[in-house]
């Protein structure tokens, strides 16, 4: 299959990859970037904050469960984790078999 | 130093020239990968000796007779799977230390769910890991233990033998950074988040964010991989380790919302650790406390902890028995990498029978 590629395929790659690497690099340490990047991701947590609350409030969104509740969800949550571990273990072993 | 327009124009050749068919069998490879991967990591047979919550506590089966009787705990980051240490039967160096008579245990964090998002930074150190240190006191009858902490592990280790130095005979700090206000990009970004909105947010900080930001780093690596999976696709034991690398990489787990405000505030932001100025429970944490035969392991090409971030470490602790070692590979290279076998593990174990025999 590798026949079908230039033979100076991986060399060209690995040096563009060094440089588009490089520029990147720089691109995301100028501080313009940095803070365009840091506003979004503010405006983003603020609607998501916006937009919970508001769900909250018409009743529809997941309010906050109590630790009961929680505690429940977490010891089921730990009981699927635990099956998924023993179905890992035997594809495992029938596929080593 | 190549301009946008001319690494647009270069990309676009290597797309045509082949990069798109190999790229294309690598995405549709990712399921197969991914479920070989699962099938590869963390075999090296052991016990499960303490659990609480998510956190486990393995005890690895001894493989030869016992060298020494100090036992060795592994602490992992708190983001990334423990089997990193573990990771095929091949590259393993967990399996390495076994082979030459060490007791090994590992720290599995497990997966931090909702309910962990209240869970600090001093919990994990003074709580979880000091638990599982008395567990393995009680189960080996030692007094102390050796901590190999890699990455976060080796921060959480580091503070760990400050406040409890009884507890520990010997401490590794493999990859684990003391200085944060360094060149690494993390420091650069970290240095800028509004963590308290994030973590306000959305609590836990989720293993697809942190997936991404890891991705970021270096988007375009993931091409070179793409053919070398196309190139090596029929060299087995290539495959083998790539599987487990490529299940590891994409696998983060969340990270503690409460834990990752302290974390990325008082480490990244006021870098109070490196300063004599951090506080675990309200105790300071003096890295210059610590007295115990010390081995800091740096590699020079670790984008994720600066070299001479890590190595400071060796600076600060005032142990009169210390080495420093710095490897040429890379942050994950310097564990699973080929030279690891070759380099870092023999070192690392003659290292802990040399100071606990």
């Amino acid at each position: 299959m590798t026949e079908s590629l230039p033979p100076s395929m991986h060399q060209d790659l690995e040096a563009w990859e060094r440089e588009a690497a490089a520029y990147w690099d720089r691109l995301t340490r100028s501080p313009e970037v940095l803070d365009r990047v840091g506003q979004q991701i503010a405006r983003t947590l603020e609607s998501q904050q916006r937009i919970v609350a508001s769900l909250q409030k018409m009743a529809w969104g997941p309010a906050p469960l109590p630790a009961r509740e929680l505690t429940l969800l977490e010891r089921l949550s730990q009981q699927i984790e635990s099956l998924a571990d023993r179905i890992d273990r035997l594809e495992t072993r029938l596929h080593n078999e | 130093m190549s301009d946008e327009g001319d690494l647009i124009r270069r990309w676009v050749e290597l797309w045509g020239s082949g990069m798109r068919q190999v790229w294309e069998h690598y995405l549709a490879s990712q399921e197969t990968i991914l479920a070989q991967g699962r099938t590869l990591v963390a075999q090296t047979p052991a016990a499960v000796v303490h659990t609480e919550g998510r956190l486990r506590l393995l005890h690895y089966h001894p493989v030869t007779p016992p060298a020494v009787r100090v036992p060795v705990l592994c602490v992992p980051s708190l983001i990334n799977h423990y089997y990193i240490m573990d990771l095929t039967p091949e590259r393993s160096l967990v399996r390495s230390l076994l082979e030459r008579g060490l007791d090994v245990y590992m720290l599995d964090w497990g997966k931090a769910t909702p309910t962990d998002h209240h869970r600090t930074l001093d919990e994990y150190i003074t709580g979880l890991l000091r638990r599982c240190v008395q567990v393995i006191q009680h189960e080996s009858g030692q007094r102390d233990v050796s901590l190999l902490g890699y990455c976060m592990g080796g921060m959480m280790a580091a503070v760990y033998t400050t406040l409890y130095p009884q507890d520990v005979r010997t401490l590794v700090n493999l990859a684990g950074p003391v200085n944060y206000h360094d060149d690494g990009i993390y420091s650069h970004w970290a240095r800028r988040l509004d963590v308290d909105r994030l973590v306000d947010t959305l609590g836990n900080i989720p293993a697809d964010l942190l997936n991404v930001t890891f991705r970021l780093v270096r988007p375009t690596n993931e091409l070179v991989q793409a053919l070398n999976y196309w190139e090596r696709q029929h060299d087995e034991s290539f495959i083998r380790v790539f599987s487990a690398m490529q299940l590891w990489t994409s696998d983060p787990t969340p990270f503690p919302g409460e834990a990752f405000r302290k974390y990325i505030k008082d480490l990244y932001q006021d870098n109070l650790l490196s300063q004599g100025r951090f506080r675990i429970n309200g105790q300071p944490v003096d890295l210059g406390r610590v007295t115990t035969p010390a081995l800091t392991i740096a590699a020079r090409k670790d984008h994720i902890a600066p070299w001479q971030s890590v190595a400071v470490f060796h600076d600060l602790i005032a142990s009169a028995d210390k080495d420093l070692i710095v490897l040429e590979s890379g942050h994950i290279g310097m564990v699973i990498g080929a030279g690891a076998h070759a380099e870092l593990w023999p070192r690392l174990g003659v290292w802990f029978l040399d100071h606990t025999s």
